[in-house]
């Protein structure tokens, strides 16, 4: 039997791809299971850069296709977490340098090795993404609660759904709860309901995500973001857990002082 | 009170009356459009077959036929209205005739 390949993929770029398949790989490893993270966007690598790894790169996913290094070779280990391990793409390539049968080769070598291998699709529907999804036992697809995000959402689980590999997984990334209350954001109820598949987690916006990004450390090791308690949540659903959803709220937002007030009842009211 | 937490945006329900009510009906909309994946004009000829269909049994007002894409709970519909009126002559032979 051995690991599951999880592809992580989204249609539109720029929703949180690179950045859930970094996050969900650490909380993964955390947890105690062994991962490999493939990025599969050959030519626009950055799965290393997310990662903070972009400096030990020596062969790349090409490499191993094209046979010039062995798998181990390819694979860098983290610097925290030794039972996590980065395939990197190869930058100066284009999508045509791997075959949808070399990701399944090389998913199929690490199989009896690892519990998961995360593949980060690239963008777009094209070869890069057939690529990616040819092996996979399971996908996540990446959203944004917006229009553009979601309608490309819709899109990919279609054809993942031709390519016998649907429906997939919905991972909401960047959910503003206090919009979403003003009626300015679409809900996570929303999306599920015009999408029609299973959410596997919902991340909020988050001002830790970027400065961890800066780092290259995933936001899931702060832990004082609640994005990467998010990203902490769908690891261990991946992982079989039965896991609730966060409650959205800020902790001290307006909002939910302002909840709080009022649900305190009149004698608040008349001092507010 | 009821005005003052309306200000306060704590009594509009989410999704409602906001931005995110057009999203969310332009994304039912565009999804319809994607999800059917018929040209216009393919579109046209299957509204045109269906008419005909429906204009051998009765006589349909055809000026005021409206075909439209629609989504209702989980489902992707083809809503036709067909505005007939009874007086079609022999519309009721049609189908011993013919069959």
């Amino acid at each position: 039997m051995g690991g599951k390949i999880v592809t992580i993929t989204s249609g539109k770029g720029g929703v949180g791809k690179t950045t859930a398949t970094a996050n969900i790989g650490v909380a993964l490893a955390q947890l105690g299971k062994r991962v490999v993270l493939i990025d599969a966007d050959i030519g626009l690598r950055n799965l290393d850069v997310v990662m903070g790894l972009e400096n030990r790169i020596v062969y790349n996913l090409v490499d191993v296709a094209e046979g010039r290094c062995k798998l181990r070779q390819a694979m860098i280990k983290h610097k925290l977490l030794p039972d996590l391990h980065l395939i990197p793409a190869s930058q100066t390539r284009d999508k045509s340098a791997v075959s949808q049968s070399d990701m399944i080769q090389v998913s199929d070598w690490l199989r009896p090795e690892v519990d998961f291998v995360l593949i980060d699709s690239p963008a777009g529907i094209e070869r890069g993404f057939r690529n990616a999804i040819a092996p996979a036992d399971e996908v996540l697809i990446v959203t944004n609660p917006e229009v553009s995000a979601v309608r490309d959402a819709d899109r990919i689980i279609g054809l993942l759904e031709a390519a016998g590999k649907g429906p997939g997984k919905l991972v909401l990334n960047r959910i503003r709860q206090d919009m979403v209350q003003k009626g300015e954001m679409l809900s996570a109820d929303d999306v599920t309901d015009i999408l029609a598949i299973k959410m596997i987690g919902i991340v909020p916006e988050d001002q830790f995500v970027v400065p961890a990004s800066n780092k290259g450390v995933p936001v899931v090791l702060n832990e004082e973001s609640r994005a990467g308690l998010a990203y902490h949540n769908i690891a261990r659903r991946l992982n079989g857990e039965n896991v609730p959803f966060l409650p959205l709220e800020e902790e001290d937002g307006f909002l939910r002082k302002l909840t709080r007030l009022f649900s305190g009842g009149n004698q608040l009211l008349k001092q507010g | 009170m009821a005005g003052l937490l309306e200000r306060l945006g704590l009594l509009k329900r989410a999704g409602r009356g906001g931005s995110a009510a057009s999203a969310k009906e332009r994304l039912h909309f565009v999804l319809l459009h994607d999800r059917i994946d018929l040209s216009p004009e393919e579109l046209d000829r299957m509204k045109k077959e269906i008419l005909e269909v429906i204009s051998r049994y009765v006589a349909v007002e055809s000026d005021r036929v409206d075909f439209a894409l629609e989504h209702r709970r989980r489902d992707n519909l083809i809503v036709a209205e067909v505005p007939f009126s009874k007086q079609k002559t022999g519309a009721g032979q049609v189908g011993r005739e013919t069959g």
